[in-house]
């Protein structure tokens, strides 16, 4: 199991598309990959546990990602935070 | 008549009767089941599932864009595994039904976003709701559907929302708030348009009524709970207003109106020439910039340029500070989707915006606001000034600086003094290419306008705020109902007051521009060109109309009618010359 702290840096934060996009994206690994933030432990492969993180920009959040594809998986989502959700900045 | 002020979310008046769509309310079906009914209410909640995804989909195949990606994700929180899984779960271990489950899971995730500080994830929250609704009605049909009839392959009318009744088309919906899914089916059902108590521009609501181009205007707020149906309204989209029982005369004003917007917009497409009178008179039109979603717009209708940007917007949302970077990416963004000169106004906002400022003041109007704050806030002007002057590295002779409030020369050096210390400090820390760029003051405060040949020595350019000069000088705050209609921003004082500033900058040969919503109304833009004026800056939407109209008349024709208006008594004979010369009925 790895762990790992980033930070959202697009504007408008974890709303619908990037929270879609996010969850599309892990579903294609086969770990478990869960979000931890303000206390709450969400599944990061559930769009409603992820939108209603309500995760803005700035905010941090800890990924929790365990199973055999566990590093490919971290690596994809960190590049898809940091690419900004491949959004415009809305 | 009634009038009711909102926003614009998209653009276009419509007219037609009021139908007041009315919170959908729903029993859920009891909430107790027995352990041997389990399995099919499991079913119910699968065929719920199975409809609601049928339905979207016919829903996706009349969208594009935007519209459609916000629609997919919905159909994706109908997929989510994880809920599924919740509420099977809820009704095995409960032993509920299927649309007592539905309802608790999602009111535990939308519970979330309720607590949320965030204004844009609480919009999301209409979108949770209506998902909900439809499942909980759904199963509940399934469920009614089987408990009357044991014979389950019977077909099963599925329960059809208020929104594709028939009495609905032709209409101006009127509702507390709606999801995206809702306003394709209103639009399927033909509406008119939509009025929105809460809502905002960045609502999933507004984008898809954009993208199908119906009229919406939001956060028109709780005066909409005393409209009952079948009253007529009017949504004039231009002034971001409902009307609600207007006389015959204005109903066929806005329907002559609308059907003369649908033929121009048939005809004509957005035009790449420059705005020229009929005789050859170079007039510049740009465009009033708050969000970068208004860039595509801006630049779809050829503005030369953008006569105003407003900054505040960038301290929304309870952040005081917006730090220097984000700035930065926000003015990057702005000189890369635009084209020509680019104006960008200093924080305009009153100190209720500021960290710790709690003293209410009695009158914000005449308050610490604008250049006034600014001066006292250092930190907040130096790091806004900071990240325009570093952007003039890249984007060279496009910035200019507009400082808003100003009713002293003073404010005016001491701003230049700020301006010539943070240019030295960004020097020191290796910024050596950092240009100085053109410096102009809002004339809004009638001080200025007055002093306007003094001010004219000081600075480089003036930008006319007519919104602001009216209200100070007419004496009205435009949203108090018992005075908001003595808001004349066509007063014959405005008038005279503009021709004073325009001599003023003549003498002194700096240029003025209008960046106020006279200079996007068609009476407005004919005075201030007749008077001299050779700037104006207005919002996206009106960019194409005003440039129509200037090619329409010529030079002698504007100068004619602003001759004349700076004589006459008061606003109506304004009007009655617009209509002469320019022979408008």
């Amino acid at each position: 199991m790895i762990r790992k702290k980033v930070t959202i840096k697009n504007s408008s934060g974890l709303h619908a598309r990037p929270s879609a996009a996010l969850v599309k994206l892990s579903s294609s690994f086969k770990s478990d990959f869960f979000i931890h933030m303000y206390g709450y432990r969400v599944n990061g492969k559930s769009i409603l546990g992820v939108m209603t993180l309500a995760a803005e920009q700035g905010a941090e959040m800890e990924l929790e990602i365990d199973g055999p594809d566990e590093q490919a998986c971290l690596e994809a989502v960190e590049e898809l935070i940091n690419q900004k959700f491949g959004m415009k900045d809305e | 008549m009634n009038k009711l002020e909102g926003l614009t979310a998209s653009d276009g008046s419509a007219v037609g009767p009021l139908f007041i769509r009315e919170q959908s309310s729903y029993e859920t079906s009891s909430k107790q089941v027995t352990l041997g009914e389990v399995p099919q209410e499991i079913r119910h909640y699968q065929r719920a599932l199975e409809a609601y995804e049928h339905e979207l989909e016919q829903l996706l195949i009349k969208l594009r864009g935007t519209a459609s990606e916000i629609i997919k994700s919905q159909s994706l929180i109908l997929q989510d595994e994880q809920i599924k899984g919740e509420i099977i779960n809820s009704i095995r271990t409960n032993v509920v039904s299927a649309s007592y489950a539905i309802d608790q899971v999602y009111e535990l995730y939308i519970g979330r976003l309720r607590d949320s500080a965030s204004n844009l994830f609480r919009q999301r929250i209409i979108d949770l709701i209506t998902i909900k609704d439809r499942l909980v009605k759904l199963a509940a049909a399934y469920s009614e559907h089987s408990k009357s009839d044991e014979q389950a392959d019977t077909k099963l009318e599925l329960p059809i929302s208020i929104d594709s009744t028939p009495q609905i088309r032709g209409c101006i919906v009127v509702a507390r708030d709606l999801s995206p899914t809702e306003v394709v089916q209103l639009s399927e059902s033909k509406v008119m348009g939509i009025v929105l108590e809460k809502g905002g521009l960045t609502a999933h609501a507004a984008i898809v009524a954009q993208s199908l181009n119906i009229p919406c205007l939001v956060q028109i707020g709780t005066q909409i709970q005393d409209i009952s149906s079948r009253r007529i309204g009017i949504i004039d989209g231009e002034e971001g207003v409902l009307l609600v029982d207007p006389s015959p005369e204005t109903i066929q004003e806005y329907k002559t109106k609308i059907s003369d917007a649908q033929v121009a917009k048939k005809k004509i497409k957005p035009t790449r020439l420059p705005a020229v009178t009929k005789d050859g008179e170079r007039v510049q039109v740009h465009a009033n910039i708050e969000f970068i979603q208004e860039l595509p717009m801006a630049s779809s209708y050829r503005a030369e340029g953008i006569g105003l940007v407003r900054t505040e917007g960038l301290l929304y949302g309870g952040l005081t500070h917006k730090s220097e970077k984000e700035q930065d990416v926000y003015y990057r963004r702005l000189l890369d989707d635009s084209t020509g000169p680019v104006v960008i106004r200093l924080f305009d906002v009153g100190g209720d915006k500021l960290h710790g400022f709690t003293t209410e003041e009695s009158n914000p109007f005449l308050g610490w606001r604008g250049i006034r704050m600014l001066l006292d806030e250092k930190e907040m002007l130096h790091s806004q000034l900071r990240s325009i002057l570093k952007c003039t590295q890249d984007y060279p002779d496009r910035i200019r600086i507009l400082v808003p409030m100003v009713t002293n020369i003073e404010e005016i050096h001491l701003l230049k003094e700020e301006l010539s210390i943070v240019k030295s400090e960004l020097i020191k820390e290796g910024f050596t290419q950092v240009q100085d760029v053109p410096l102009g003051i809002m004339v809004e405060v009638p001080a200025v306008a007055v002093m306007a040949d003094k001010f004219a020595k000081e600075v480089d350019f003036f930008s006319i705020g007519t919104n602001d000069l009216t209200q100070y000088t007419l004496a009205v705050d435009r949203t108090n109902d018992q005075v908001g209609r003595l808001f004349e921003h066509d007063h014959p004082a405005i008038w005279k007051l503009v021709q004073q500033i325009q001599l003023a900058a003549q003498n002194e040969d700096i240029e003025v521009s209008v960046c106020g919503e006279l200079a996007s109304t068609l009476l407005g833009a004919s005075g201030l060109i007749g008077l001299g004026i050779r700037n104006l800056s207005m919002k996206p939407s009106a960019i194409l109309s005003v440039k129509k109209w200037i090619h329409a008349y010529t030079l002698s024709e504007f100068e004619l009618f602003a001759s004349k208006i700076v004589k006459v008594q008061d606003r109506e004979q304004v009007h009655q010359l617009f209509s002469t010369i320019f022979h408008r009925s």
